[in-house]
């Protein structure tokens, strides 16, 4: 049976105290495993992992990671418990060089920054030759790269990754993807919060959909590419094809 | 003319140094701060008091350095007054600022902001009095440095410019060098941002509030070693610090600094060509120039 890294019960959550965004939101993820949370624009998506992160007011409910329960912890925190947050957009600081933006990541880790971004730049080689370079003049694809080497320069054990294929050309969007599945099969566990439904399903282990800030229907890629809410909702009423 | 221009760099330099700290504190708490200034004044009578305590403590420190009318106690008092002045700036967040950014909105703040002016302003002319201070009562006349152009300059005013200089070279090798730094930087870009990334938001706070501090403290000593040290002295440079951070583009430390000396060019360079009851308004024009080319100021960012 699969580790449980993260466990979200009963979650109920929002930006101003009284007026939740989230009620009662459930889930969970394994280690090594990548989760899915899709669902419409407005659905809590966002709320959720940043909730998760530690960057909203959680009114109700427990995020347990382990035996820990992370109500209440500072977003700076997080990184002590091995938690990462690539957010949606200003993922970078524009105003550092790749380097600076690095070494201010890799302060986080436990080792020698200089190592931790070496290993940065060997999985990420483009970054190497611009890395004297303002992170503000990068493309979106390198940007984003940028983004996800920040998180996973201090080797943290989660990553809550916010739509990271968001205004990227398909193709560069495709890379991002298959890098997210590449971090979770080196034992990182990923929360992913993807717009694109079929992509998101595609590199999942497991699936949540979120509407009006509370659970709908989860389960295994496979069976909510079959469930009609999916295909109704998501997919035009055609079934995916899944060979 | 060369008179014009190297009084207006040395205004400049002093005001770069005042304004380093409220484009840190307007950027990152988001609000216009109306009594940044009045922690020169506080900075300038802090370092006079310490000044005088030290002399009457070791008065061998009492002696002047060189052919500068600066006292060793008075270059012990600046670095007193530093802390007291940042940690004073730190008090006032505690007791003011931080209860009303928790519960209100920048509109408060500001408006806060002209109280806890006005109420360092009164402090300081209930505890020292209405009439101005010398840090040294003897006279120290200026040196002729060329007569065609006339150039009158005082050893202090050299002393001056080259402390602030070489202030704002450190502070530049700390922003530029350090994690601290780039830490800085990435709170004043992206305070969520930093945070997720490790940088305790409140503890920022505090420094950004102690390093503000501590600058205004340098400049408010400067400027009084260069006219007079008086409770008016933060009324008087709240406009030009103002505009030095609007036209440097607001969060920019660089692009305070650039616009410290650019309000402090432009003030005296203007008096050549106005009567001095003008001078006032000439930050105000600067403003207007620069925002009409470059709304985000000369160093500021493009939303």
């Amino acid at each position: 049976m699969s580790e449980t890294v993260l466990q979200v019960q009963s979650l109920t959550a929002g930006y101003v105290p009284g007026l939740p965004i989230l009620h009662e939101v459930n889930m969970r993820l394994d280690k090594g495993k990548i989760v899915a949370v899709i669902g419409p624009n407005g659905a809590g998506k966002s709320t959720l992992i940043k909730a998760i992160a530690g960057l909203v007011i959680v009114e109700a409910g427990t995020i347990m990671l382990g035996t820990r329960n992370l109500v209440g912890i500072r977003p700076d925190e997080m990184a002590i418990f091995g938690i990462a947050y690539v957010p949606q957009r200003d993922n970078i600081f524009k105003t550092l060089t790749i380097r600076q933006n690095l070494l201010l990541a890799a302060k986080r880790g436990d080792g020698p920054p200089d190592d931790l971004i070496e290993r940065m730049f060997t999985l990420f080689v483009p970054l190497r030759d611009k890395q004297s370079e303002k992170a503000g003049r990068l493309s979106g694809g390198q940007r984003q790269m940028l983004a996800i080497a920040m998180a996973l320069v201090a080797e943290p054990t989660l990553i809550l990754m916010d739509e990271p294929t968001a205004g990227l050309a398909p193709m560069v969007a495709e890379e991002i993807l298959a890098l997210v599945q590449d971090i979770a099969e080196k034992g990182v566990s990923v929360m992913l919060i993807e717009q694109n439904v079929k992509a998101a399903l595609r590199i999942s282990d497991r699936a949540y959909i979120l509407a009006e800030g509370r659970n709908q229907i989860d389960g295994s890629p496979q069976e909510l590419m079959d469930g009609q809410v999916v295909a109704e909702i998501y997919l035009g009423g055609r079934r995916l094809k899944t060979s | 003319m060369i008179q014009n221009l190297f009084d207006g760099i040395l205004v400049g330099s002093i005001l770069s140094l005042g304004a380093i700290g409220l484009t840190m504190v307007m950027h990152m708490l988001r609000f216009a701060n109306f009594s940044h200034a009045e922690l020169l004044s506080l900075g300038a009578y802090v370092a006079l008091v310490f000044d005088k305590l030290l002399e009457l403590m070791v008065p061998g420190l009492s002696q002047t350095i060189g052919g500068l009318s600066l006292t060793f106690s008075l270059i012990l008092a600046i670095v007193i007054s530093m802390g007291v002045t940042g940690v004073s700036a730190i008090i006032i967040d505690w007791l003011v600022f931080r209860r009303i950014r928790d519960s209100a909105g920048p509109l408060s703040m500001v408006f806060a902001s002209f109280g806890v002016a006005l109420i360092v302003r009164n402090l300081i002319s209930l505890v020292f009095g209405l009439k101005s201070k010398l840090y040294n009562e003897e006279i120290v006349f200026a040196v002729r440095v060329s007569t065609d152009p006339l150039l009158l300059i005082k050893l202090d005013q050299v002393f001056v410019l080259g402390m602030a200089l070489v202030i704002m070279l450190i502070f530049h090798f700390v922003l530029s060098r350090t994690t601290f730094g780039y830490a800085l930087k990435a709170v004043s870009e992206n305070p969520t941002l930093a945070q997720v990334n490790g940088v305790r938001l409140a503890h920022m706070i505090r420094l950004i509030w102690l390093i503000g501090g501590g600058l205004a403290a340098v400049a408010g000593v400067f400027y009084g070693l260069n006219n007079q040290v008086s409770f008016l002295m933060g009324k008087d440079l709240v406009l030009s610090l103002f505009a030095a951070v609007i036209v440097g583009g607001i969060g920019s430390i660089y692009g305070a600094v650039a616009g410290g000396f650019l309000v402090g060019l432009a003030s005296n360079m203007a008096l050549l060509i106005l009567p001095s009851g003008y001078k006032p308004a000439v930050p105000f024009l600067i403003i207007l120039i620069i925002l009409s080319i470059r709304p985000m100021g000369l160093f500021g960012e493009n939303k």
